[in-house]
């Protein structure tokens, strides 16, 4: 077994070592390139053959000193290869370095490539969302615009409907207000004749009042104005003794508005001058005679009529 | 409402045209004031030398106030004192409110005096009466009385009965003797004169129609007598002397017959009547009462008389033709000395009530009675010949005198100049005089 492994190692050393070099540097890579997308298709297979050797190393002392000096040997050889390998690995990683350089340069460049493309396909999908949204913007604009000229349609519709209506409102209201004037100068007019016949009617029965009054106010005056006289005459009336009963003597006064007797004209008496004197006398002697409280029920002349009852 | 108010103005126009249309306006006077008139007599003039002999105007004065129908102004309140036409002014006589104004004047003349009046009323200022009346030196008196029946006679048309005469009884107590004297006096008891003196009673005295003779009963030796005396010559004639009463004489309207009252012997006294000229004595009365005091009725054909035949003195009236009798008065128990108004309308008599005697009115035609003194003692009373006035008897105090009340009871009064006791006065016929008045101007109707 373990010649097998050392065989292996002698004859796969080198290259299990530059394997393991390659695979650790491809698992660095793969470790530290798992963002990268591509991969070494060689290598992966090697890879998975060596492993399992090392699981069953176990080791004598013997062999031990022989496999020291053979790993002095190995060691030195190993130094040497190792110079080798590291020269080798300084030349390959240099080469490494110019192909990870190169790979940078190229991830790189694929890298601003993608960026450039994500960019670009960024700035495309931006700019198509930027379109789409341009468009759906003028979309939207445009169903805006429409709307907004269905809006304004229907606004103008209403507004020409709301014109009209308003217009009809205002006839309506017009109307309405010619109505109600018309009916309130009809009111007032029906008010105002009211009044007017109220007040007419009222007026005619002051005045029937007013007349009645006047009439019974002057009867009333008059008739205290002849009580007045003709108790003032009788008051002077002096009559004769045995003066015959049925005596029956007219005499007209005619009198000043201040009651004075200014004429006496005795119109007929059945009596004899006695009595003719007496009653000359009276009305003469009654001057002035009583004013009546209302001067237009004044009479300028009066007749008396002396018609004396029995004495006793 | 023109239409209307149109109506209203034809209406208005038309009480004025009516009004103006209208007669006057007609007030009736049913009724006066039985007040005296007033009236104004001025004091006359005097157109002689020295003082007036008579103030004529205050007997006017006094005549006319004591008829009662007249209220003269008292001198000191007049205005003026005008004498003549041309001095009279009526505002001085309108302004102290009097009906009536009398002016005059006396002057002498040779054969006596003139008294000349005129009468105005005031208000009219028309001359009523305008006169000159001659008078005898000693008739002054009398034509004042004159005077004032023209007055009276033109302002109440009625005759004045101031220029009459009254005769009375009057009974003097000189030493231990009383004597009667039968008096003639003016109707205002001046110029009393003496007609019949006598020792005995007189009673009953009556006047003549013609005035010329009184009637009465004087009593000497225990007896009546009844005589018929001529006052101017004092000449008597004895008409009965019969045994009994004879007594209550009072002469016919007439003149030609007297009724007299004369108890038969067994002393009911009975009225008779007695024919001057013939002598024939005729039985009025047959009752068994006392019947006396007759008064003829003016037409001559009734007596009235004071009867006891209803059981207290009654006054009854029996007509001389039919013989029939009639109780006048109903009212009292004692109703007595009937005598009948001139114009034989009116009664009066003495009436007792509570055992006061008064004097009392009755109307023959409504029957009304009406006490016309107060009494306590008014007795015998005897109309004015113009029935005006009632003279009668009364007792003032402790006098017995003479008073006149006017017949409607409004104005008593005592006659002046009457002193003494008197009793049974009786007022004289008008006398028959005044056609020697002359007029001064004609009176305006």
């Amino acid at each position: 077994m373990i010649r097998v492994i050392r065989i292996w190692f002698r004859d796969r050393g080198v290259s299990l070592g530059l394997a393991l070099l390659v695979h650790a540097l491809a698992g660095v890579l793969l470790i530290w390139g798992t963002s990268l997308s591509v991969v070494s298709p060689r290598a992966a297979p090697g890879t998975a053959r060596e492993r399992q050797p090392i699981e069953a190393t176990v080791v004598s002392e013997k062999d031990y000193l022989n496999a020291e000096a053979q790993i002095r040997r190995v060691n030195q050889a190993r130094a040497e290869r190792l110079t080798q390998l590291q020269r080798r690995a300084r030349a390959a990683q240099a080469a490494r370095k110019k192909a990870q350089t190169e790979l940078a340069r190229l991830q790189q460049q694929r890298q601003v490539a993608l960026r450039q493309a994500q960019a670009q396909q960024l700035q495309l999908k931006t700019r198509q969302q930027q379109l789409a949204s341009v468009e759906a913007e003028a979309k939207k604009v445009r169903a805006q615009r429409r709307q907004a000229r269905q809006q304004l349609l229907e606004l103008r519709a209403a507004a020409v409907a709301a014109a009209k209506a308003r217009q009809a409102e205002q006839a309506r209201l017009a109307k309405l207000q010619a109505e109600a004037r018309a009916r309130t100068r009809a009111i007032a007019a029906a008010k105002r004749a009211a009044l007017v016949q109220a007040a007419a009617a009222r007026k005619a029965q002051l005045m029937r009042q007013l007349r009645a009054e006047q009439v019974d106010r002057n009867r009333r005056a008059l008739g205290n104005w002849v009580r007045a006289i003709e108790l003032q005459v009788q008051r002077n009336w002096i009559r004769p003794p045995d003066v015959a009963t049925g005596i029956n003597c007219r005499v007209r006064v005619t009198q000043l508005p201040s009651g004075q007797v200014v004429k006496v004209e005795m119109l007929s008496c059945n009596g004899g001058s006695v009595v003719v004197q007496s009653i000359i006398t009276a009305v003469n002697r009654a001057s002035p005679l009583p004013q009546p409280s209302d001067p237009t029920i004044f009479q300028r002349r009066i007749t008396f009529v002396f018609q004396p009852g029995p004495n006793q | 409402m023109r239409i209307k108010l149109v109506n209203a103005a034809l209406l208005v126009v038309g009480l004025v045209l009516a009004a103006d249309a209208r007669a006057d306006l007609v007030i009736k006077i049913t009724q006066g004031v039985n007040q005296p008139t007033p009236i104004a007599v001025v004091p006359f003039g005097w157109g002689g030398s020295g003082a007036s002999p008579l103030d004529v105007a205050r007997v006017v004065r006094d005549d006319l106030a004591r008829s009662g129908l007249f209220a003269p102004l008292p001198p000191a309140k007049m205005l003026a004192r005008p004498t003549t036409a041309k001095a009279v002014h009526f505002v001085n006589w309108k302004a102290v409110r009097v009906n009536d104004l009398v002016i005059g004047s006396v002057t002498p003349t040779p054969s006596g005096y003139n008294v000349r009046f005129r009468l105005y009323n005031v208000y009219t200022g028309r001359q009523l009466l305008g006169y000159v009346l001659p008078s005898a030196p000693d008739a002054l008196r009398f034509t004042a009385h004159v005077v004032s029946d023209m007055i009276y006679k033109q302002l109440t048309g009625i005759p004045g009965a101031f220029a009459t005469r009254i005769a009375y009884i009057k009974r003097v107590t000189a030493g231990k003797g009383t004597r009667w004297e039968l008096v003639v006096a003016d109707a205002d008891g001046a110029n009393a004169r003496v007609v019949v003196k006598s020792p005995g009673l007189l009673m009953s005295p009556t006047w003549s129609p013609n005035g010329r003779e009184l009637a009465y009963v004087e009593f000497a030796s225990s007896r009546s007598h009844i005589y018929i005396q001529n006052i101017a010559t004092g000449q008597r004639r004895l008409v009965f002397a019969r045994p009994g009463l004879n007594s209550a004489p009072r002469f016919s309207p007439d003149g030609k017959r007297l009724a007299v009252v004369l108890s038969s012997s067994p002393g009911n006294p009975d009225i008779y009547i007695l024919d001057l000229a013939s002598g024939k004595l005729i039985r009025v009365t047959h009752s068994p009462a006392i019947d006396t005091e007759p008064a003829w009725m003016p037409n001559g054909k009734a007596i009235v008389f004071t009867s006891g035949r209803g059981g207290s003195p009654q006054v009854y009236e029996k007509n001389l033709d039919t013989g029939s009798v009639q109780r006048l008065t109903w009212q009292g128990g004692y109703n007595a000395r009937p005598v009948v108004s001139p114009s034989g309308k009116k009664i009066a008599f003495v009436h007792r009530e509570n055992g006061a005697l008064h004097i009392a009115l009755i109307n023959l035609a409504s029957g009304n009675m009406r006490l016309l003194t107060n009494g306590p003692a008014d007795v015998s009373p005897s109309f004015s010949p113009n029935g005006a006035m009632i003279l009668y008897s009364t007792v003032m105090g402790r006098r017995q005198m003479l008073a006149t009340v006017s017949v409607d009871g409004q104005v008593r009064q005592e006659l002046f100049g009457t002193a003494g006791t008197l009793v049974q006065p009786v007022w004289g016929p008008f006398p028959p005089h005044l056609a020697h008045a002359e007029q001064v101007s004609t009176p305006t109707p």
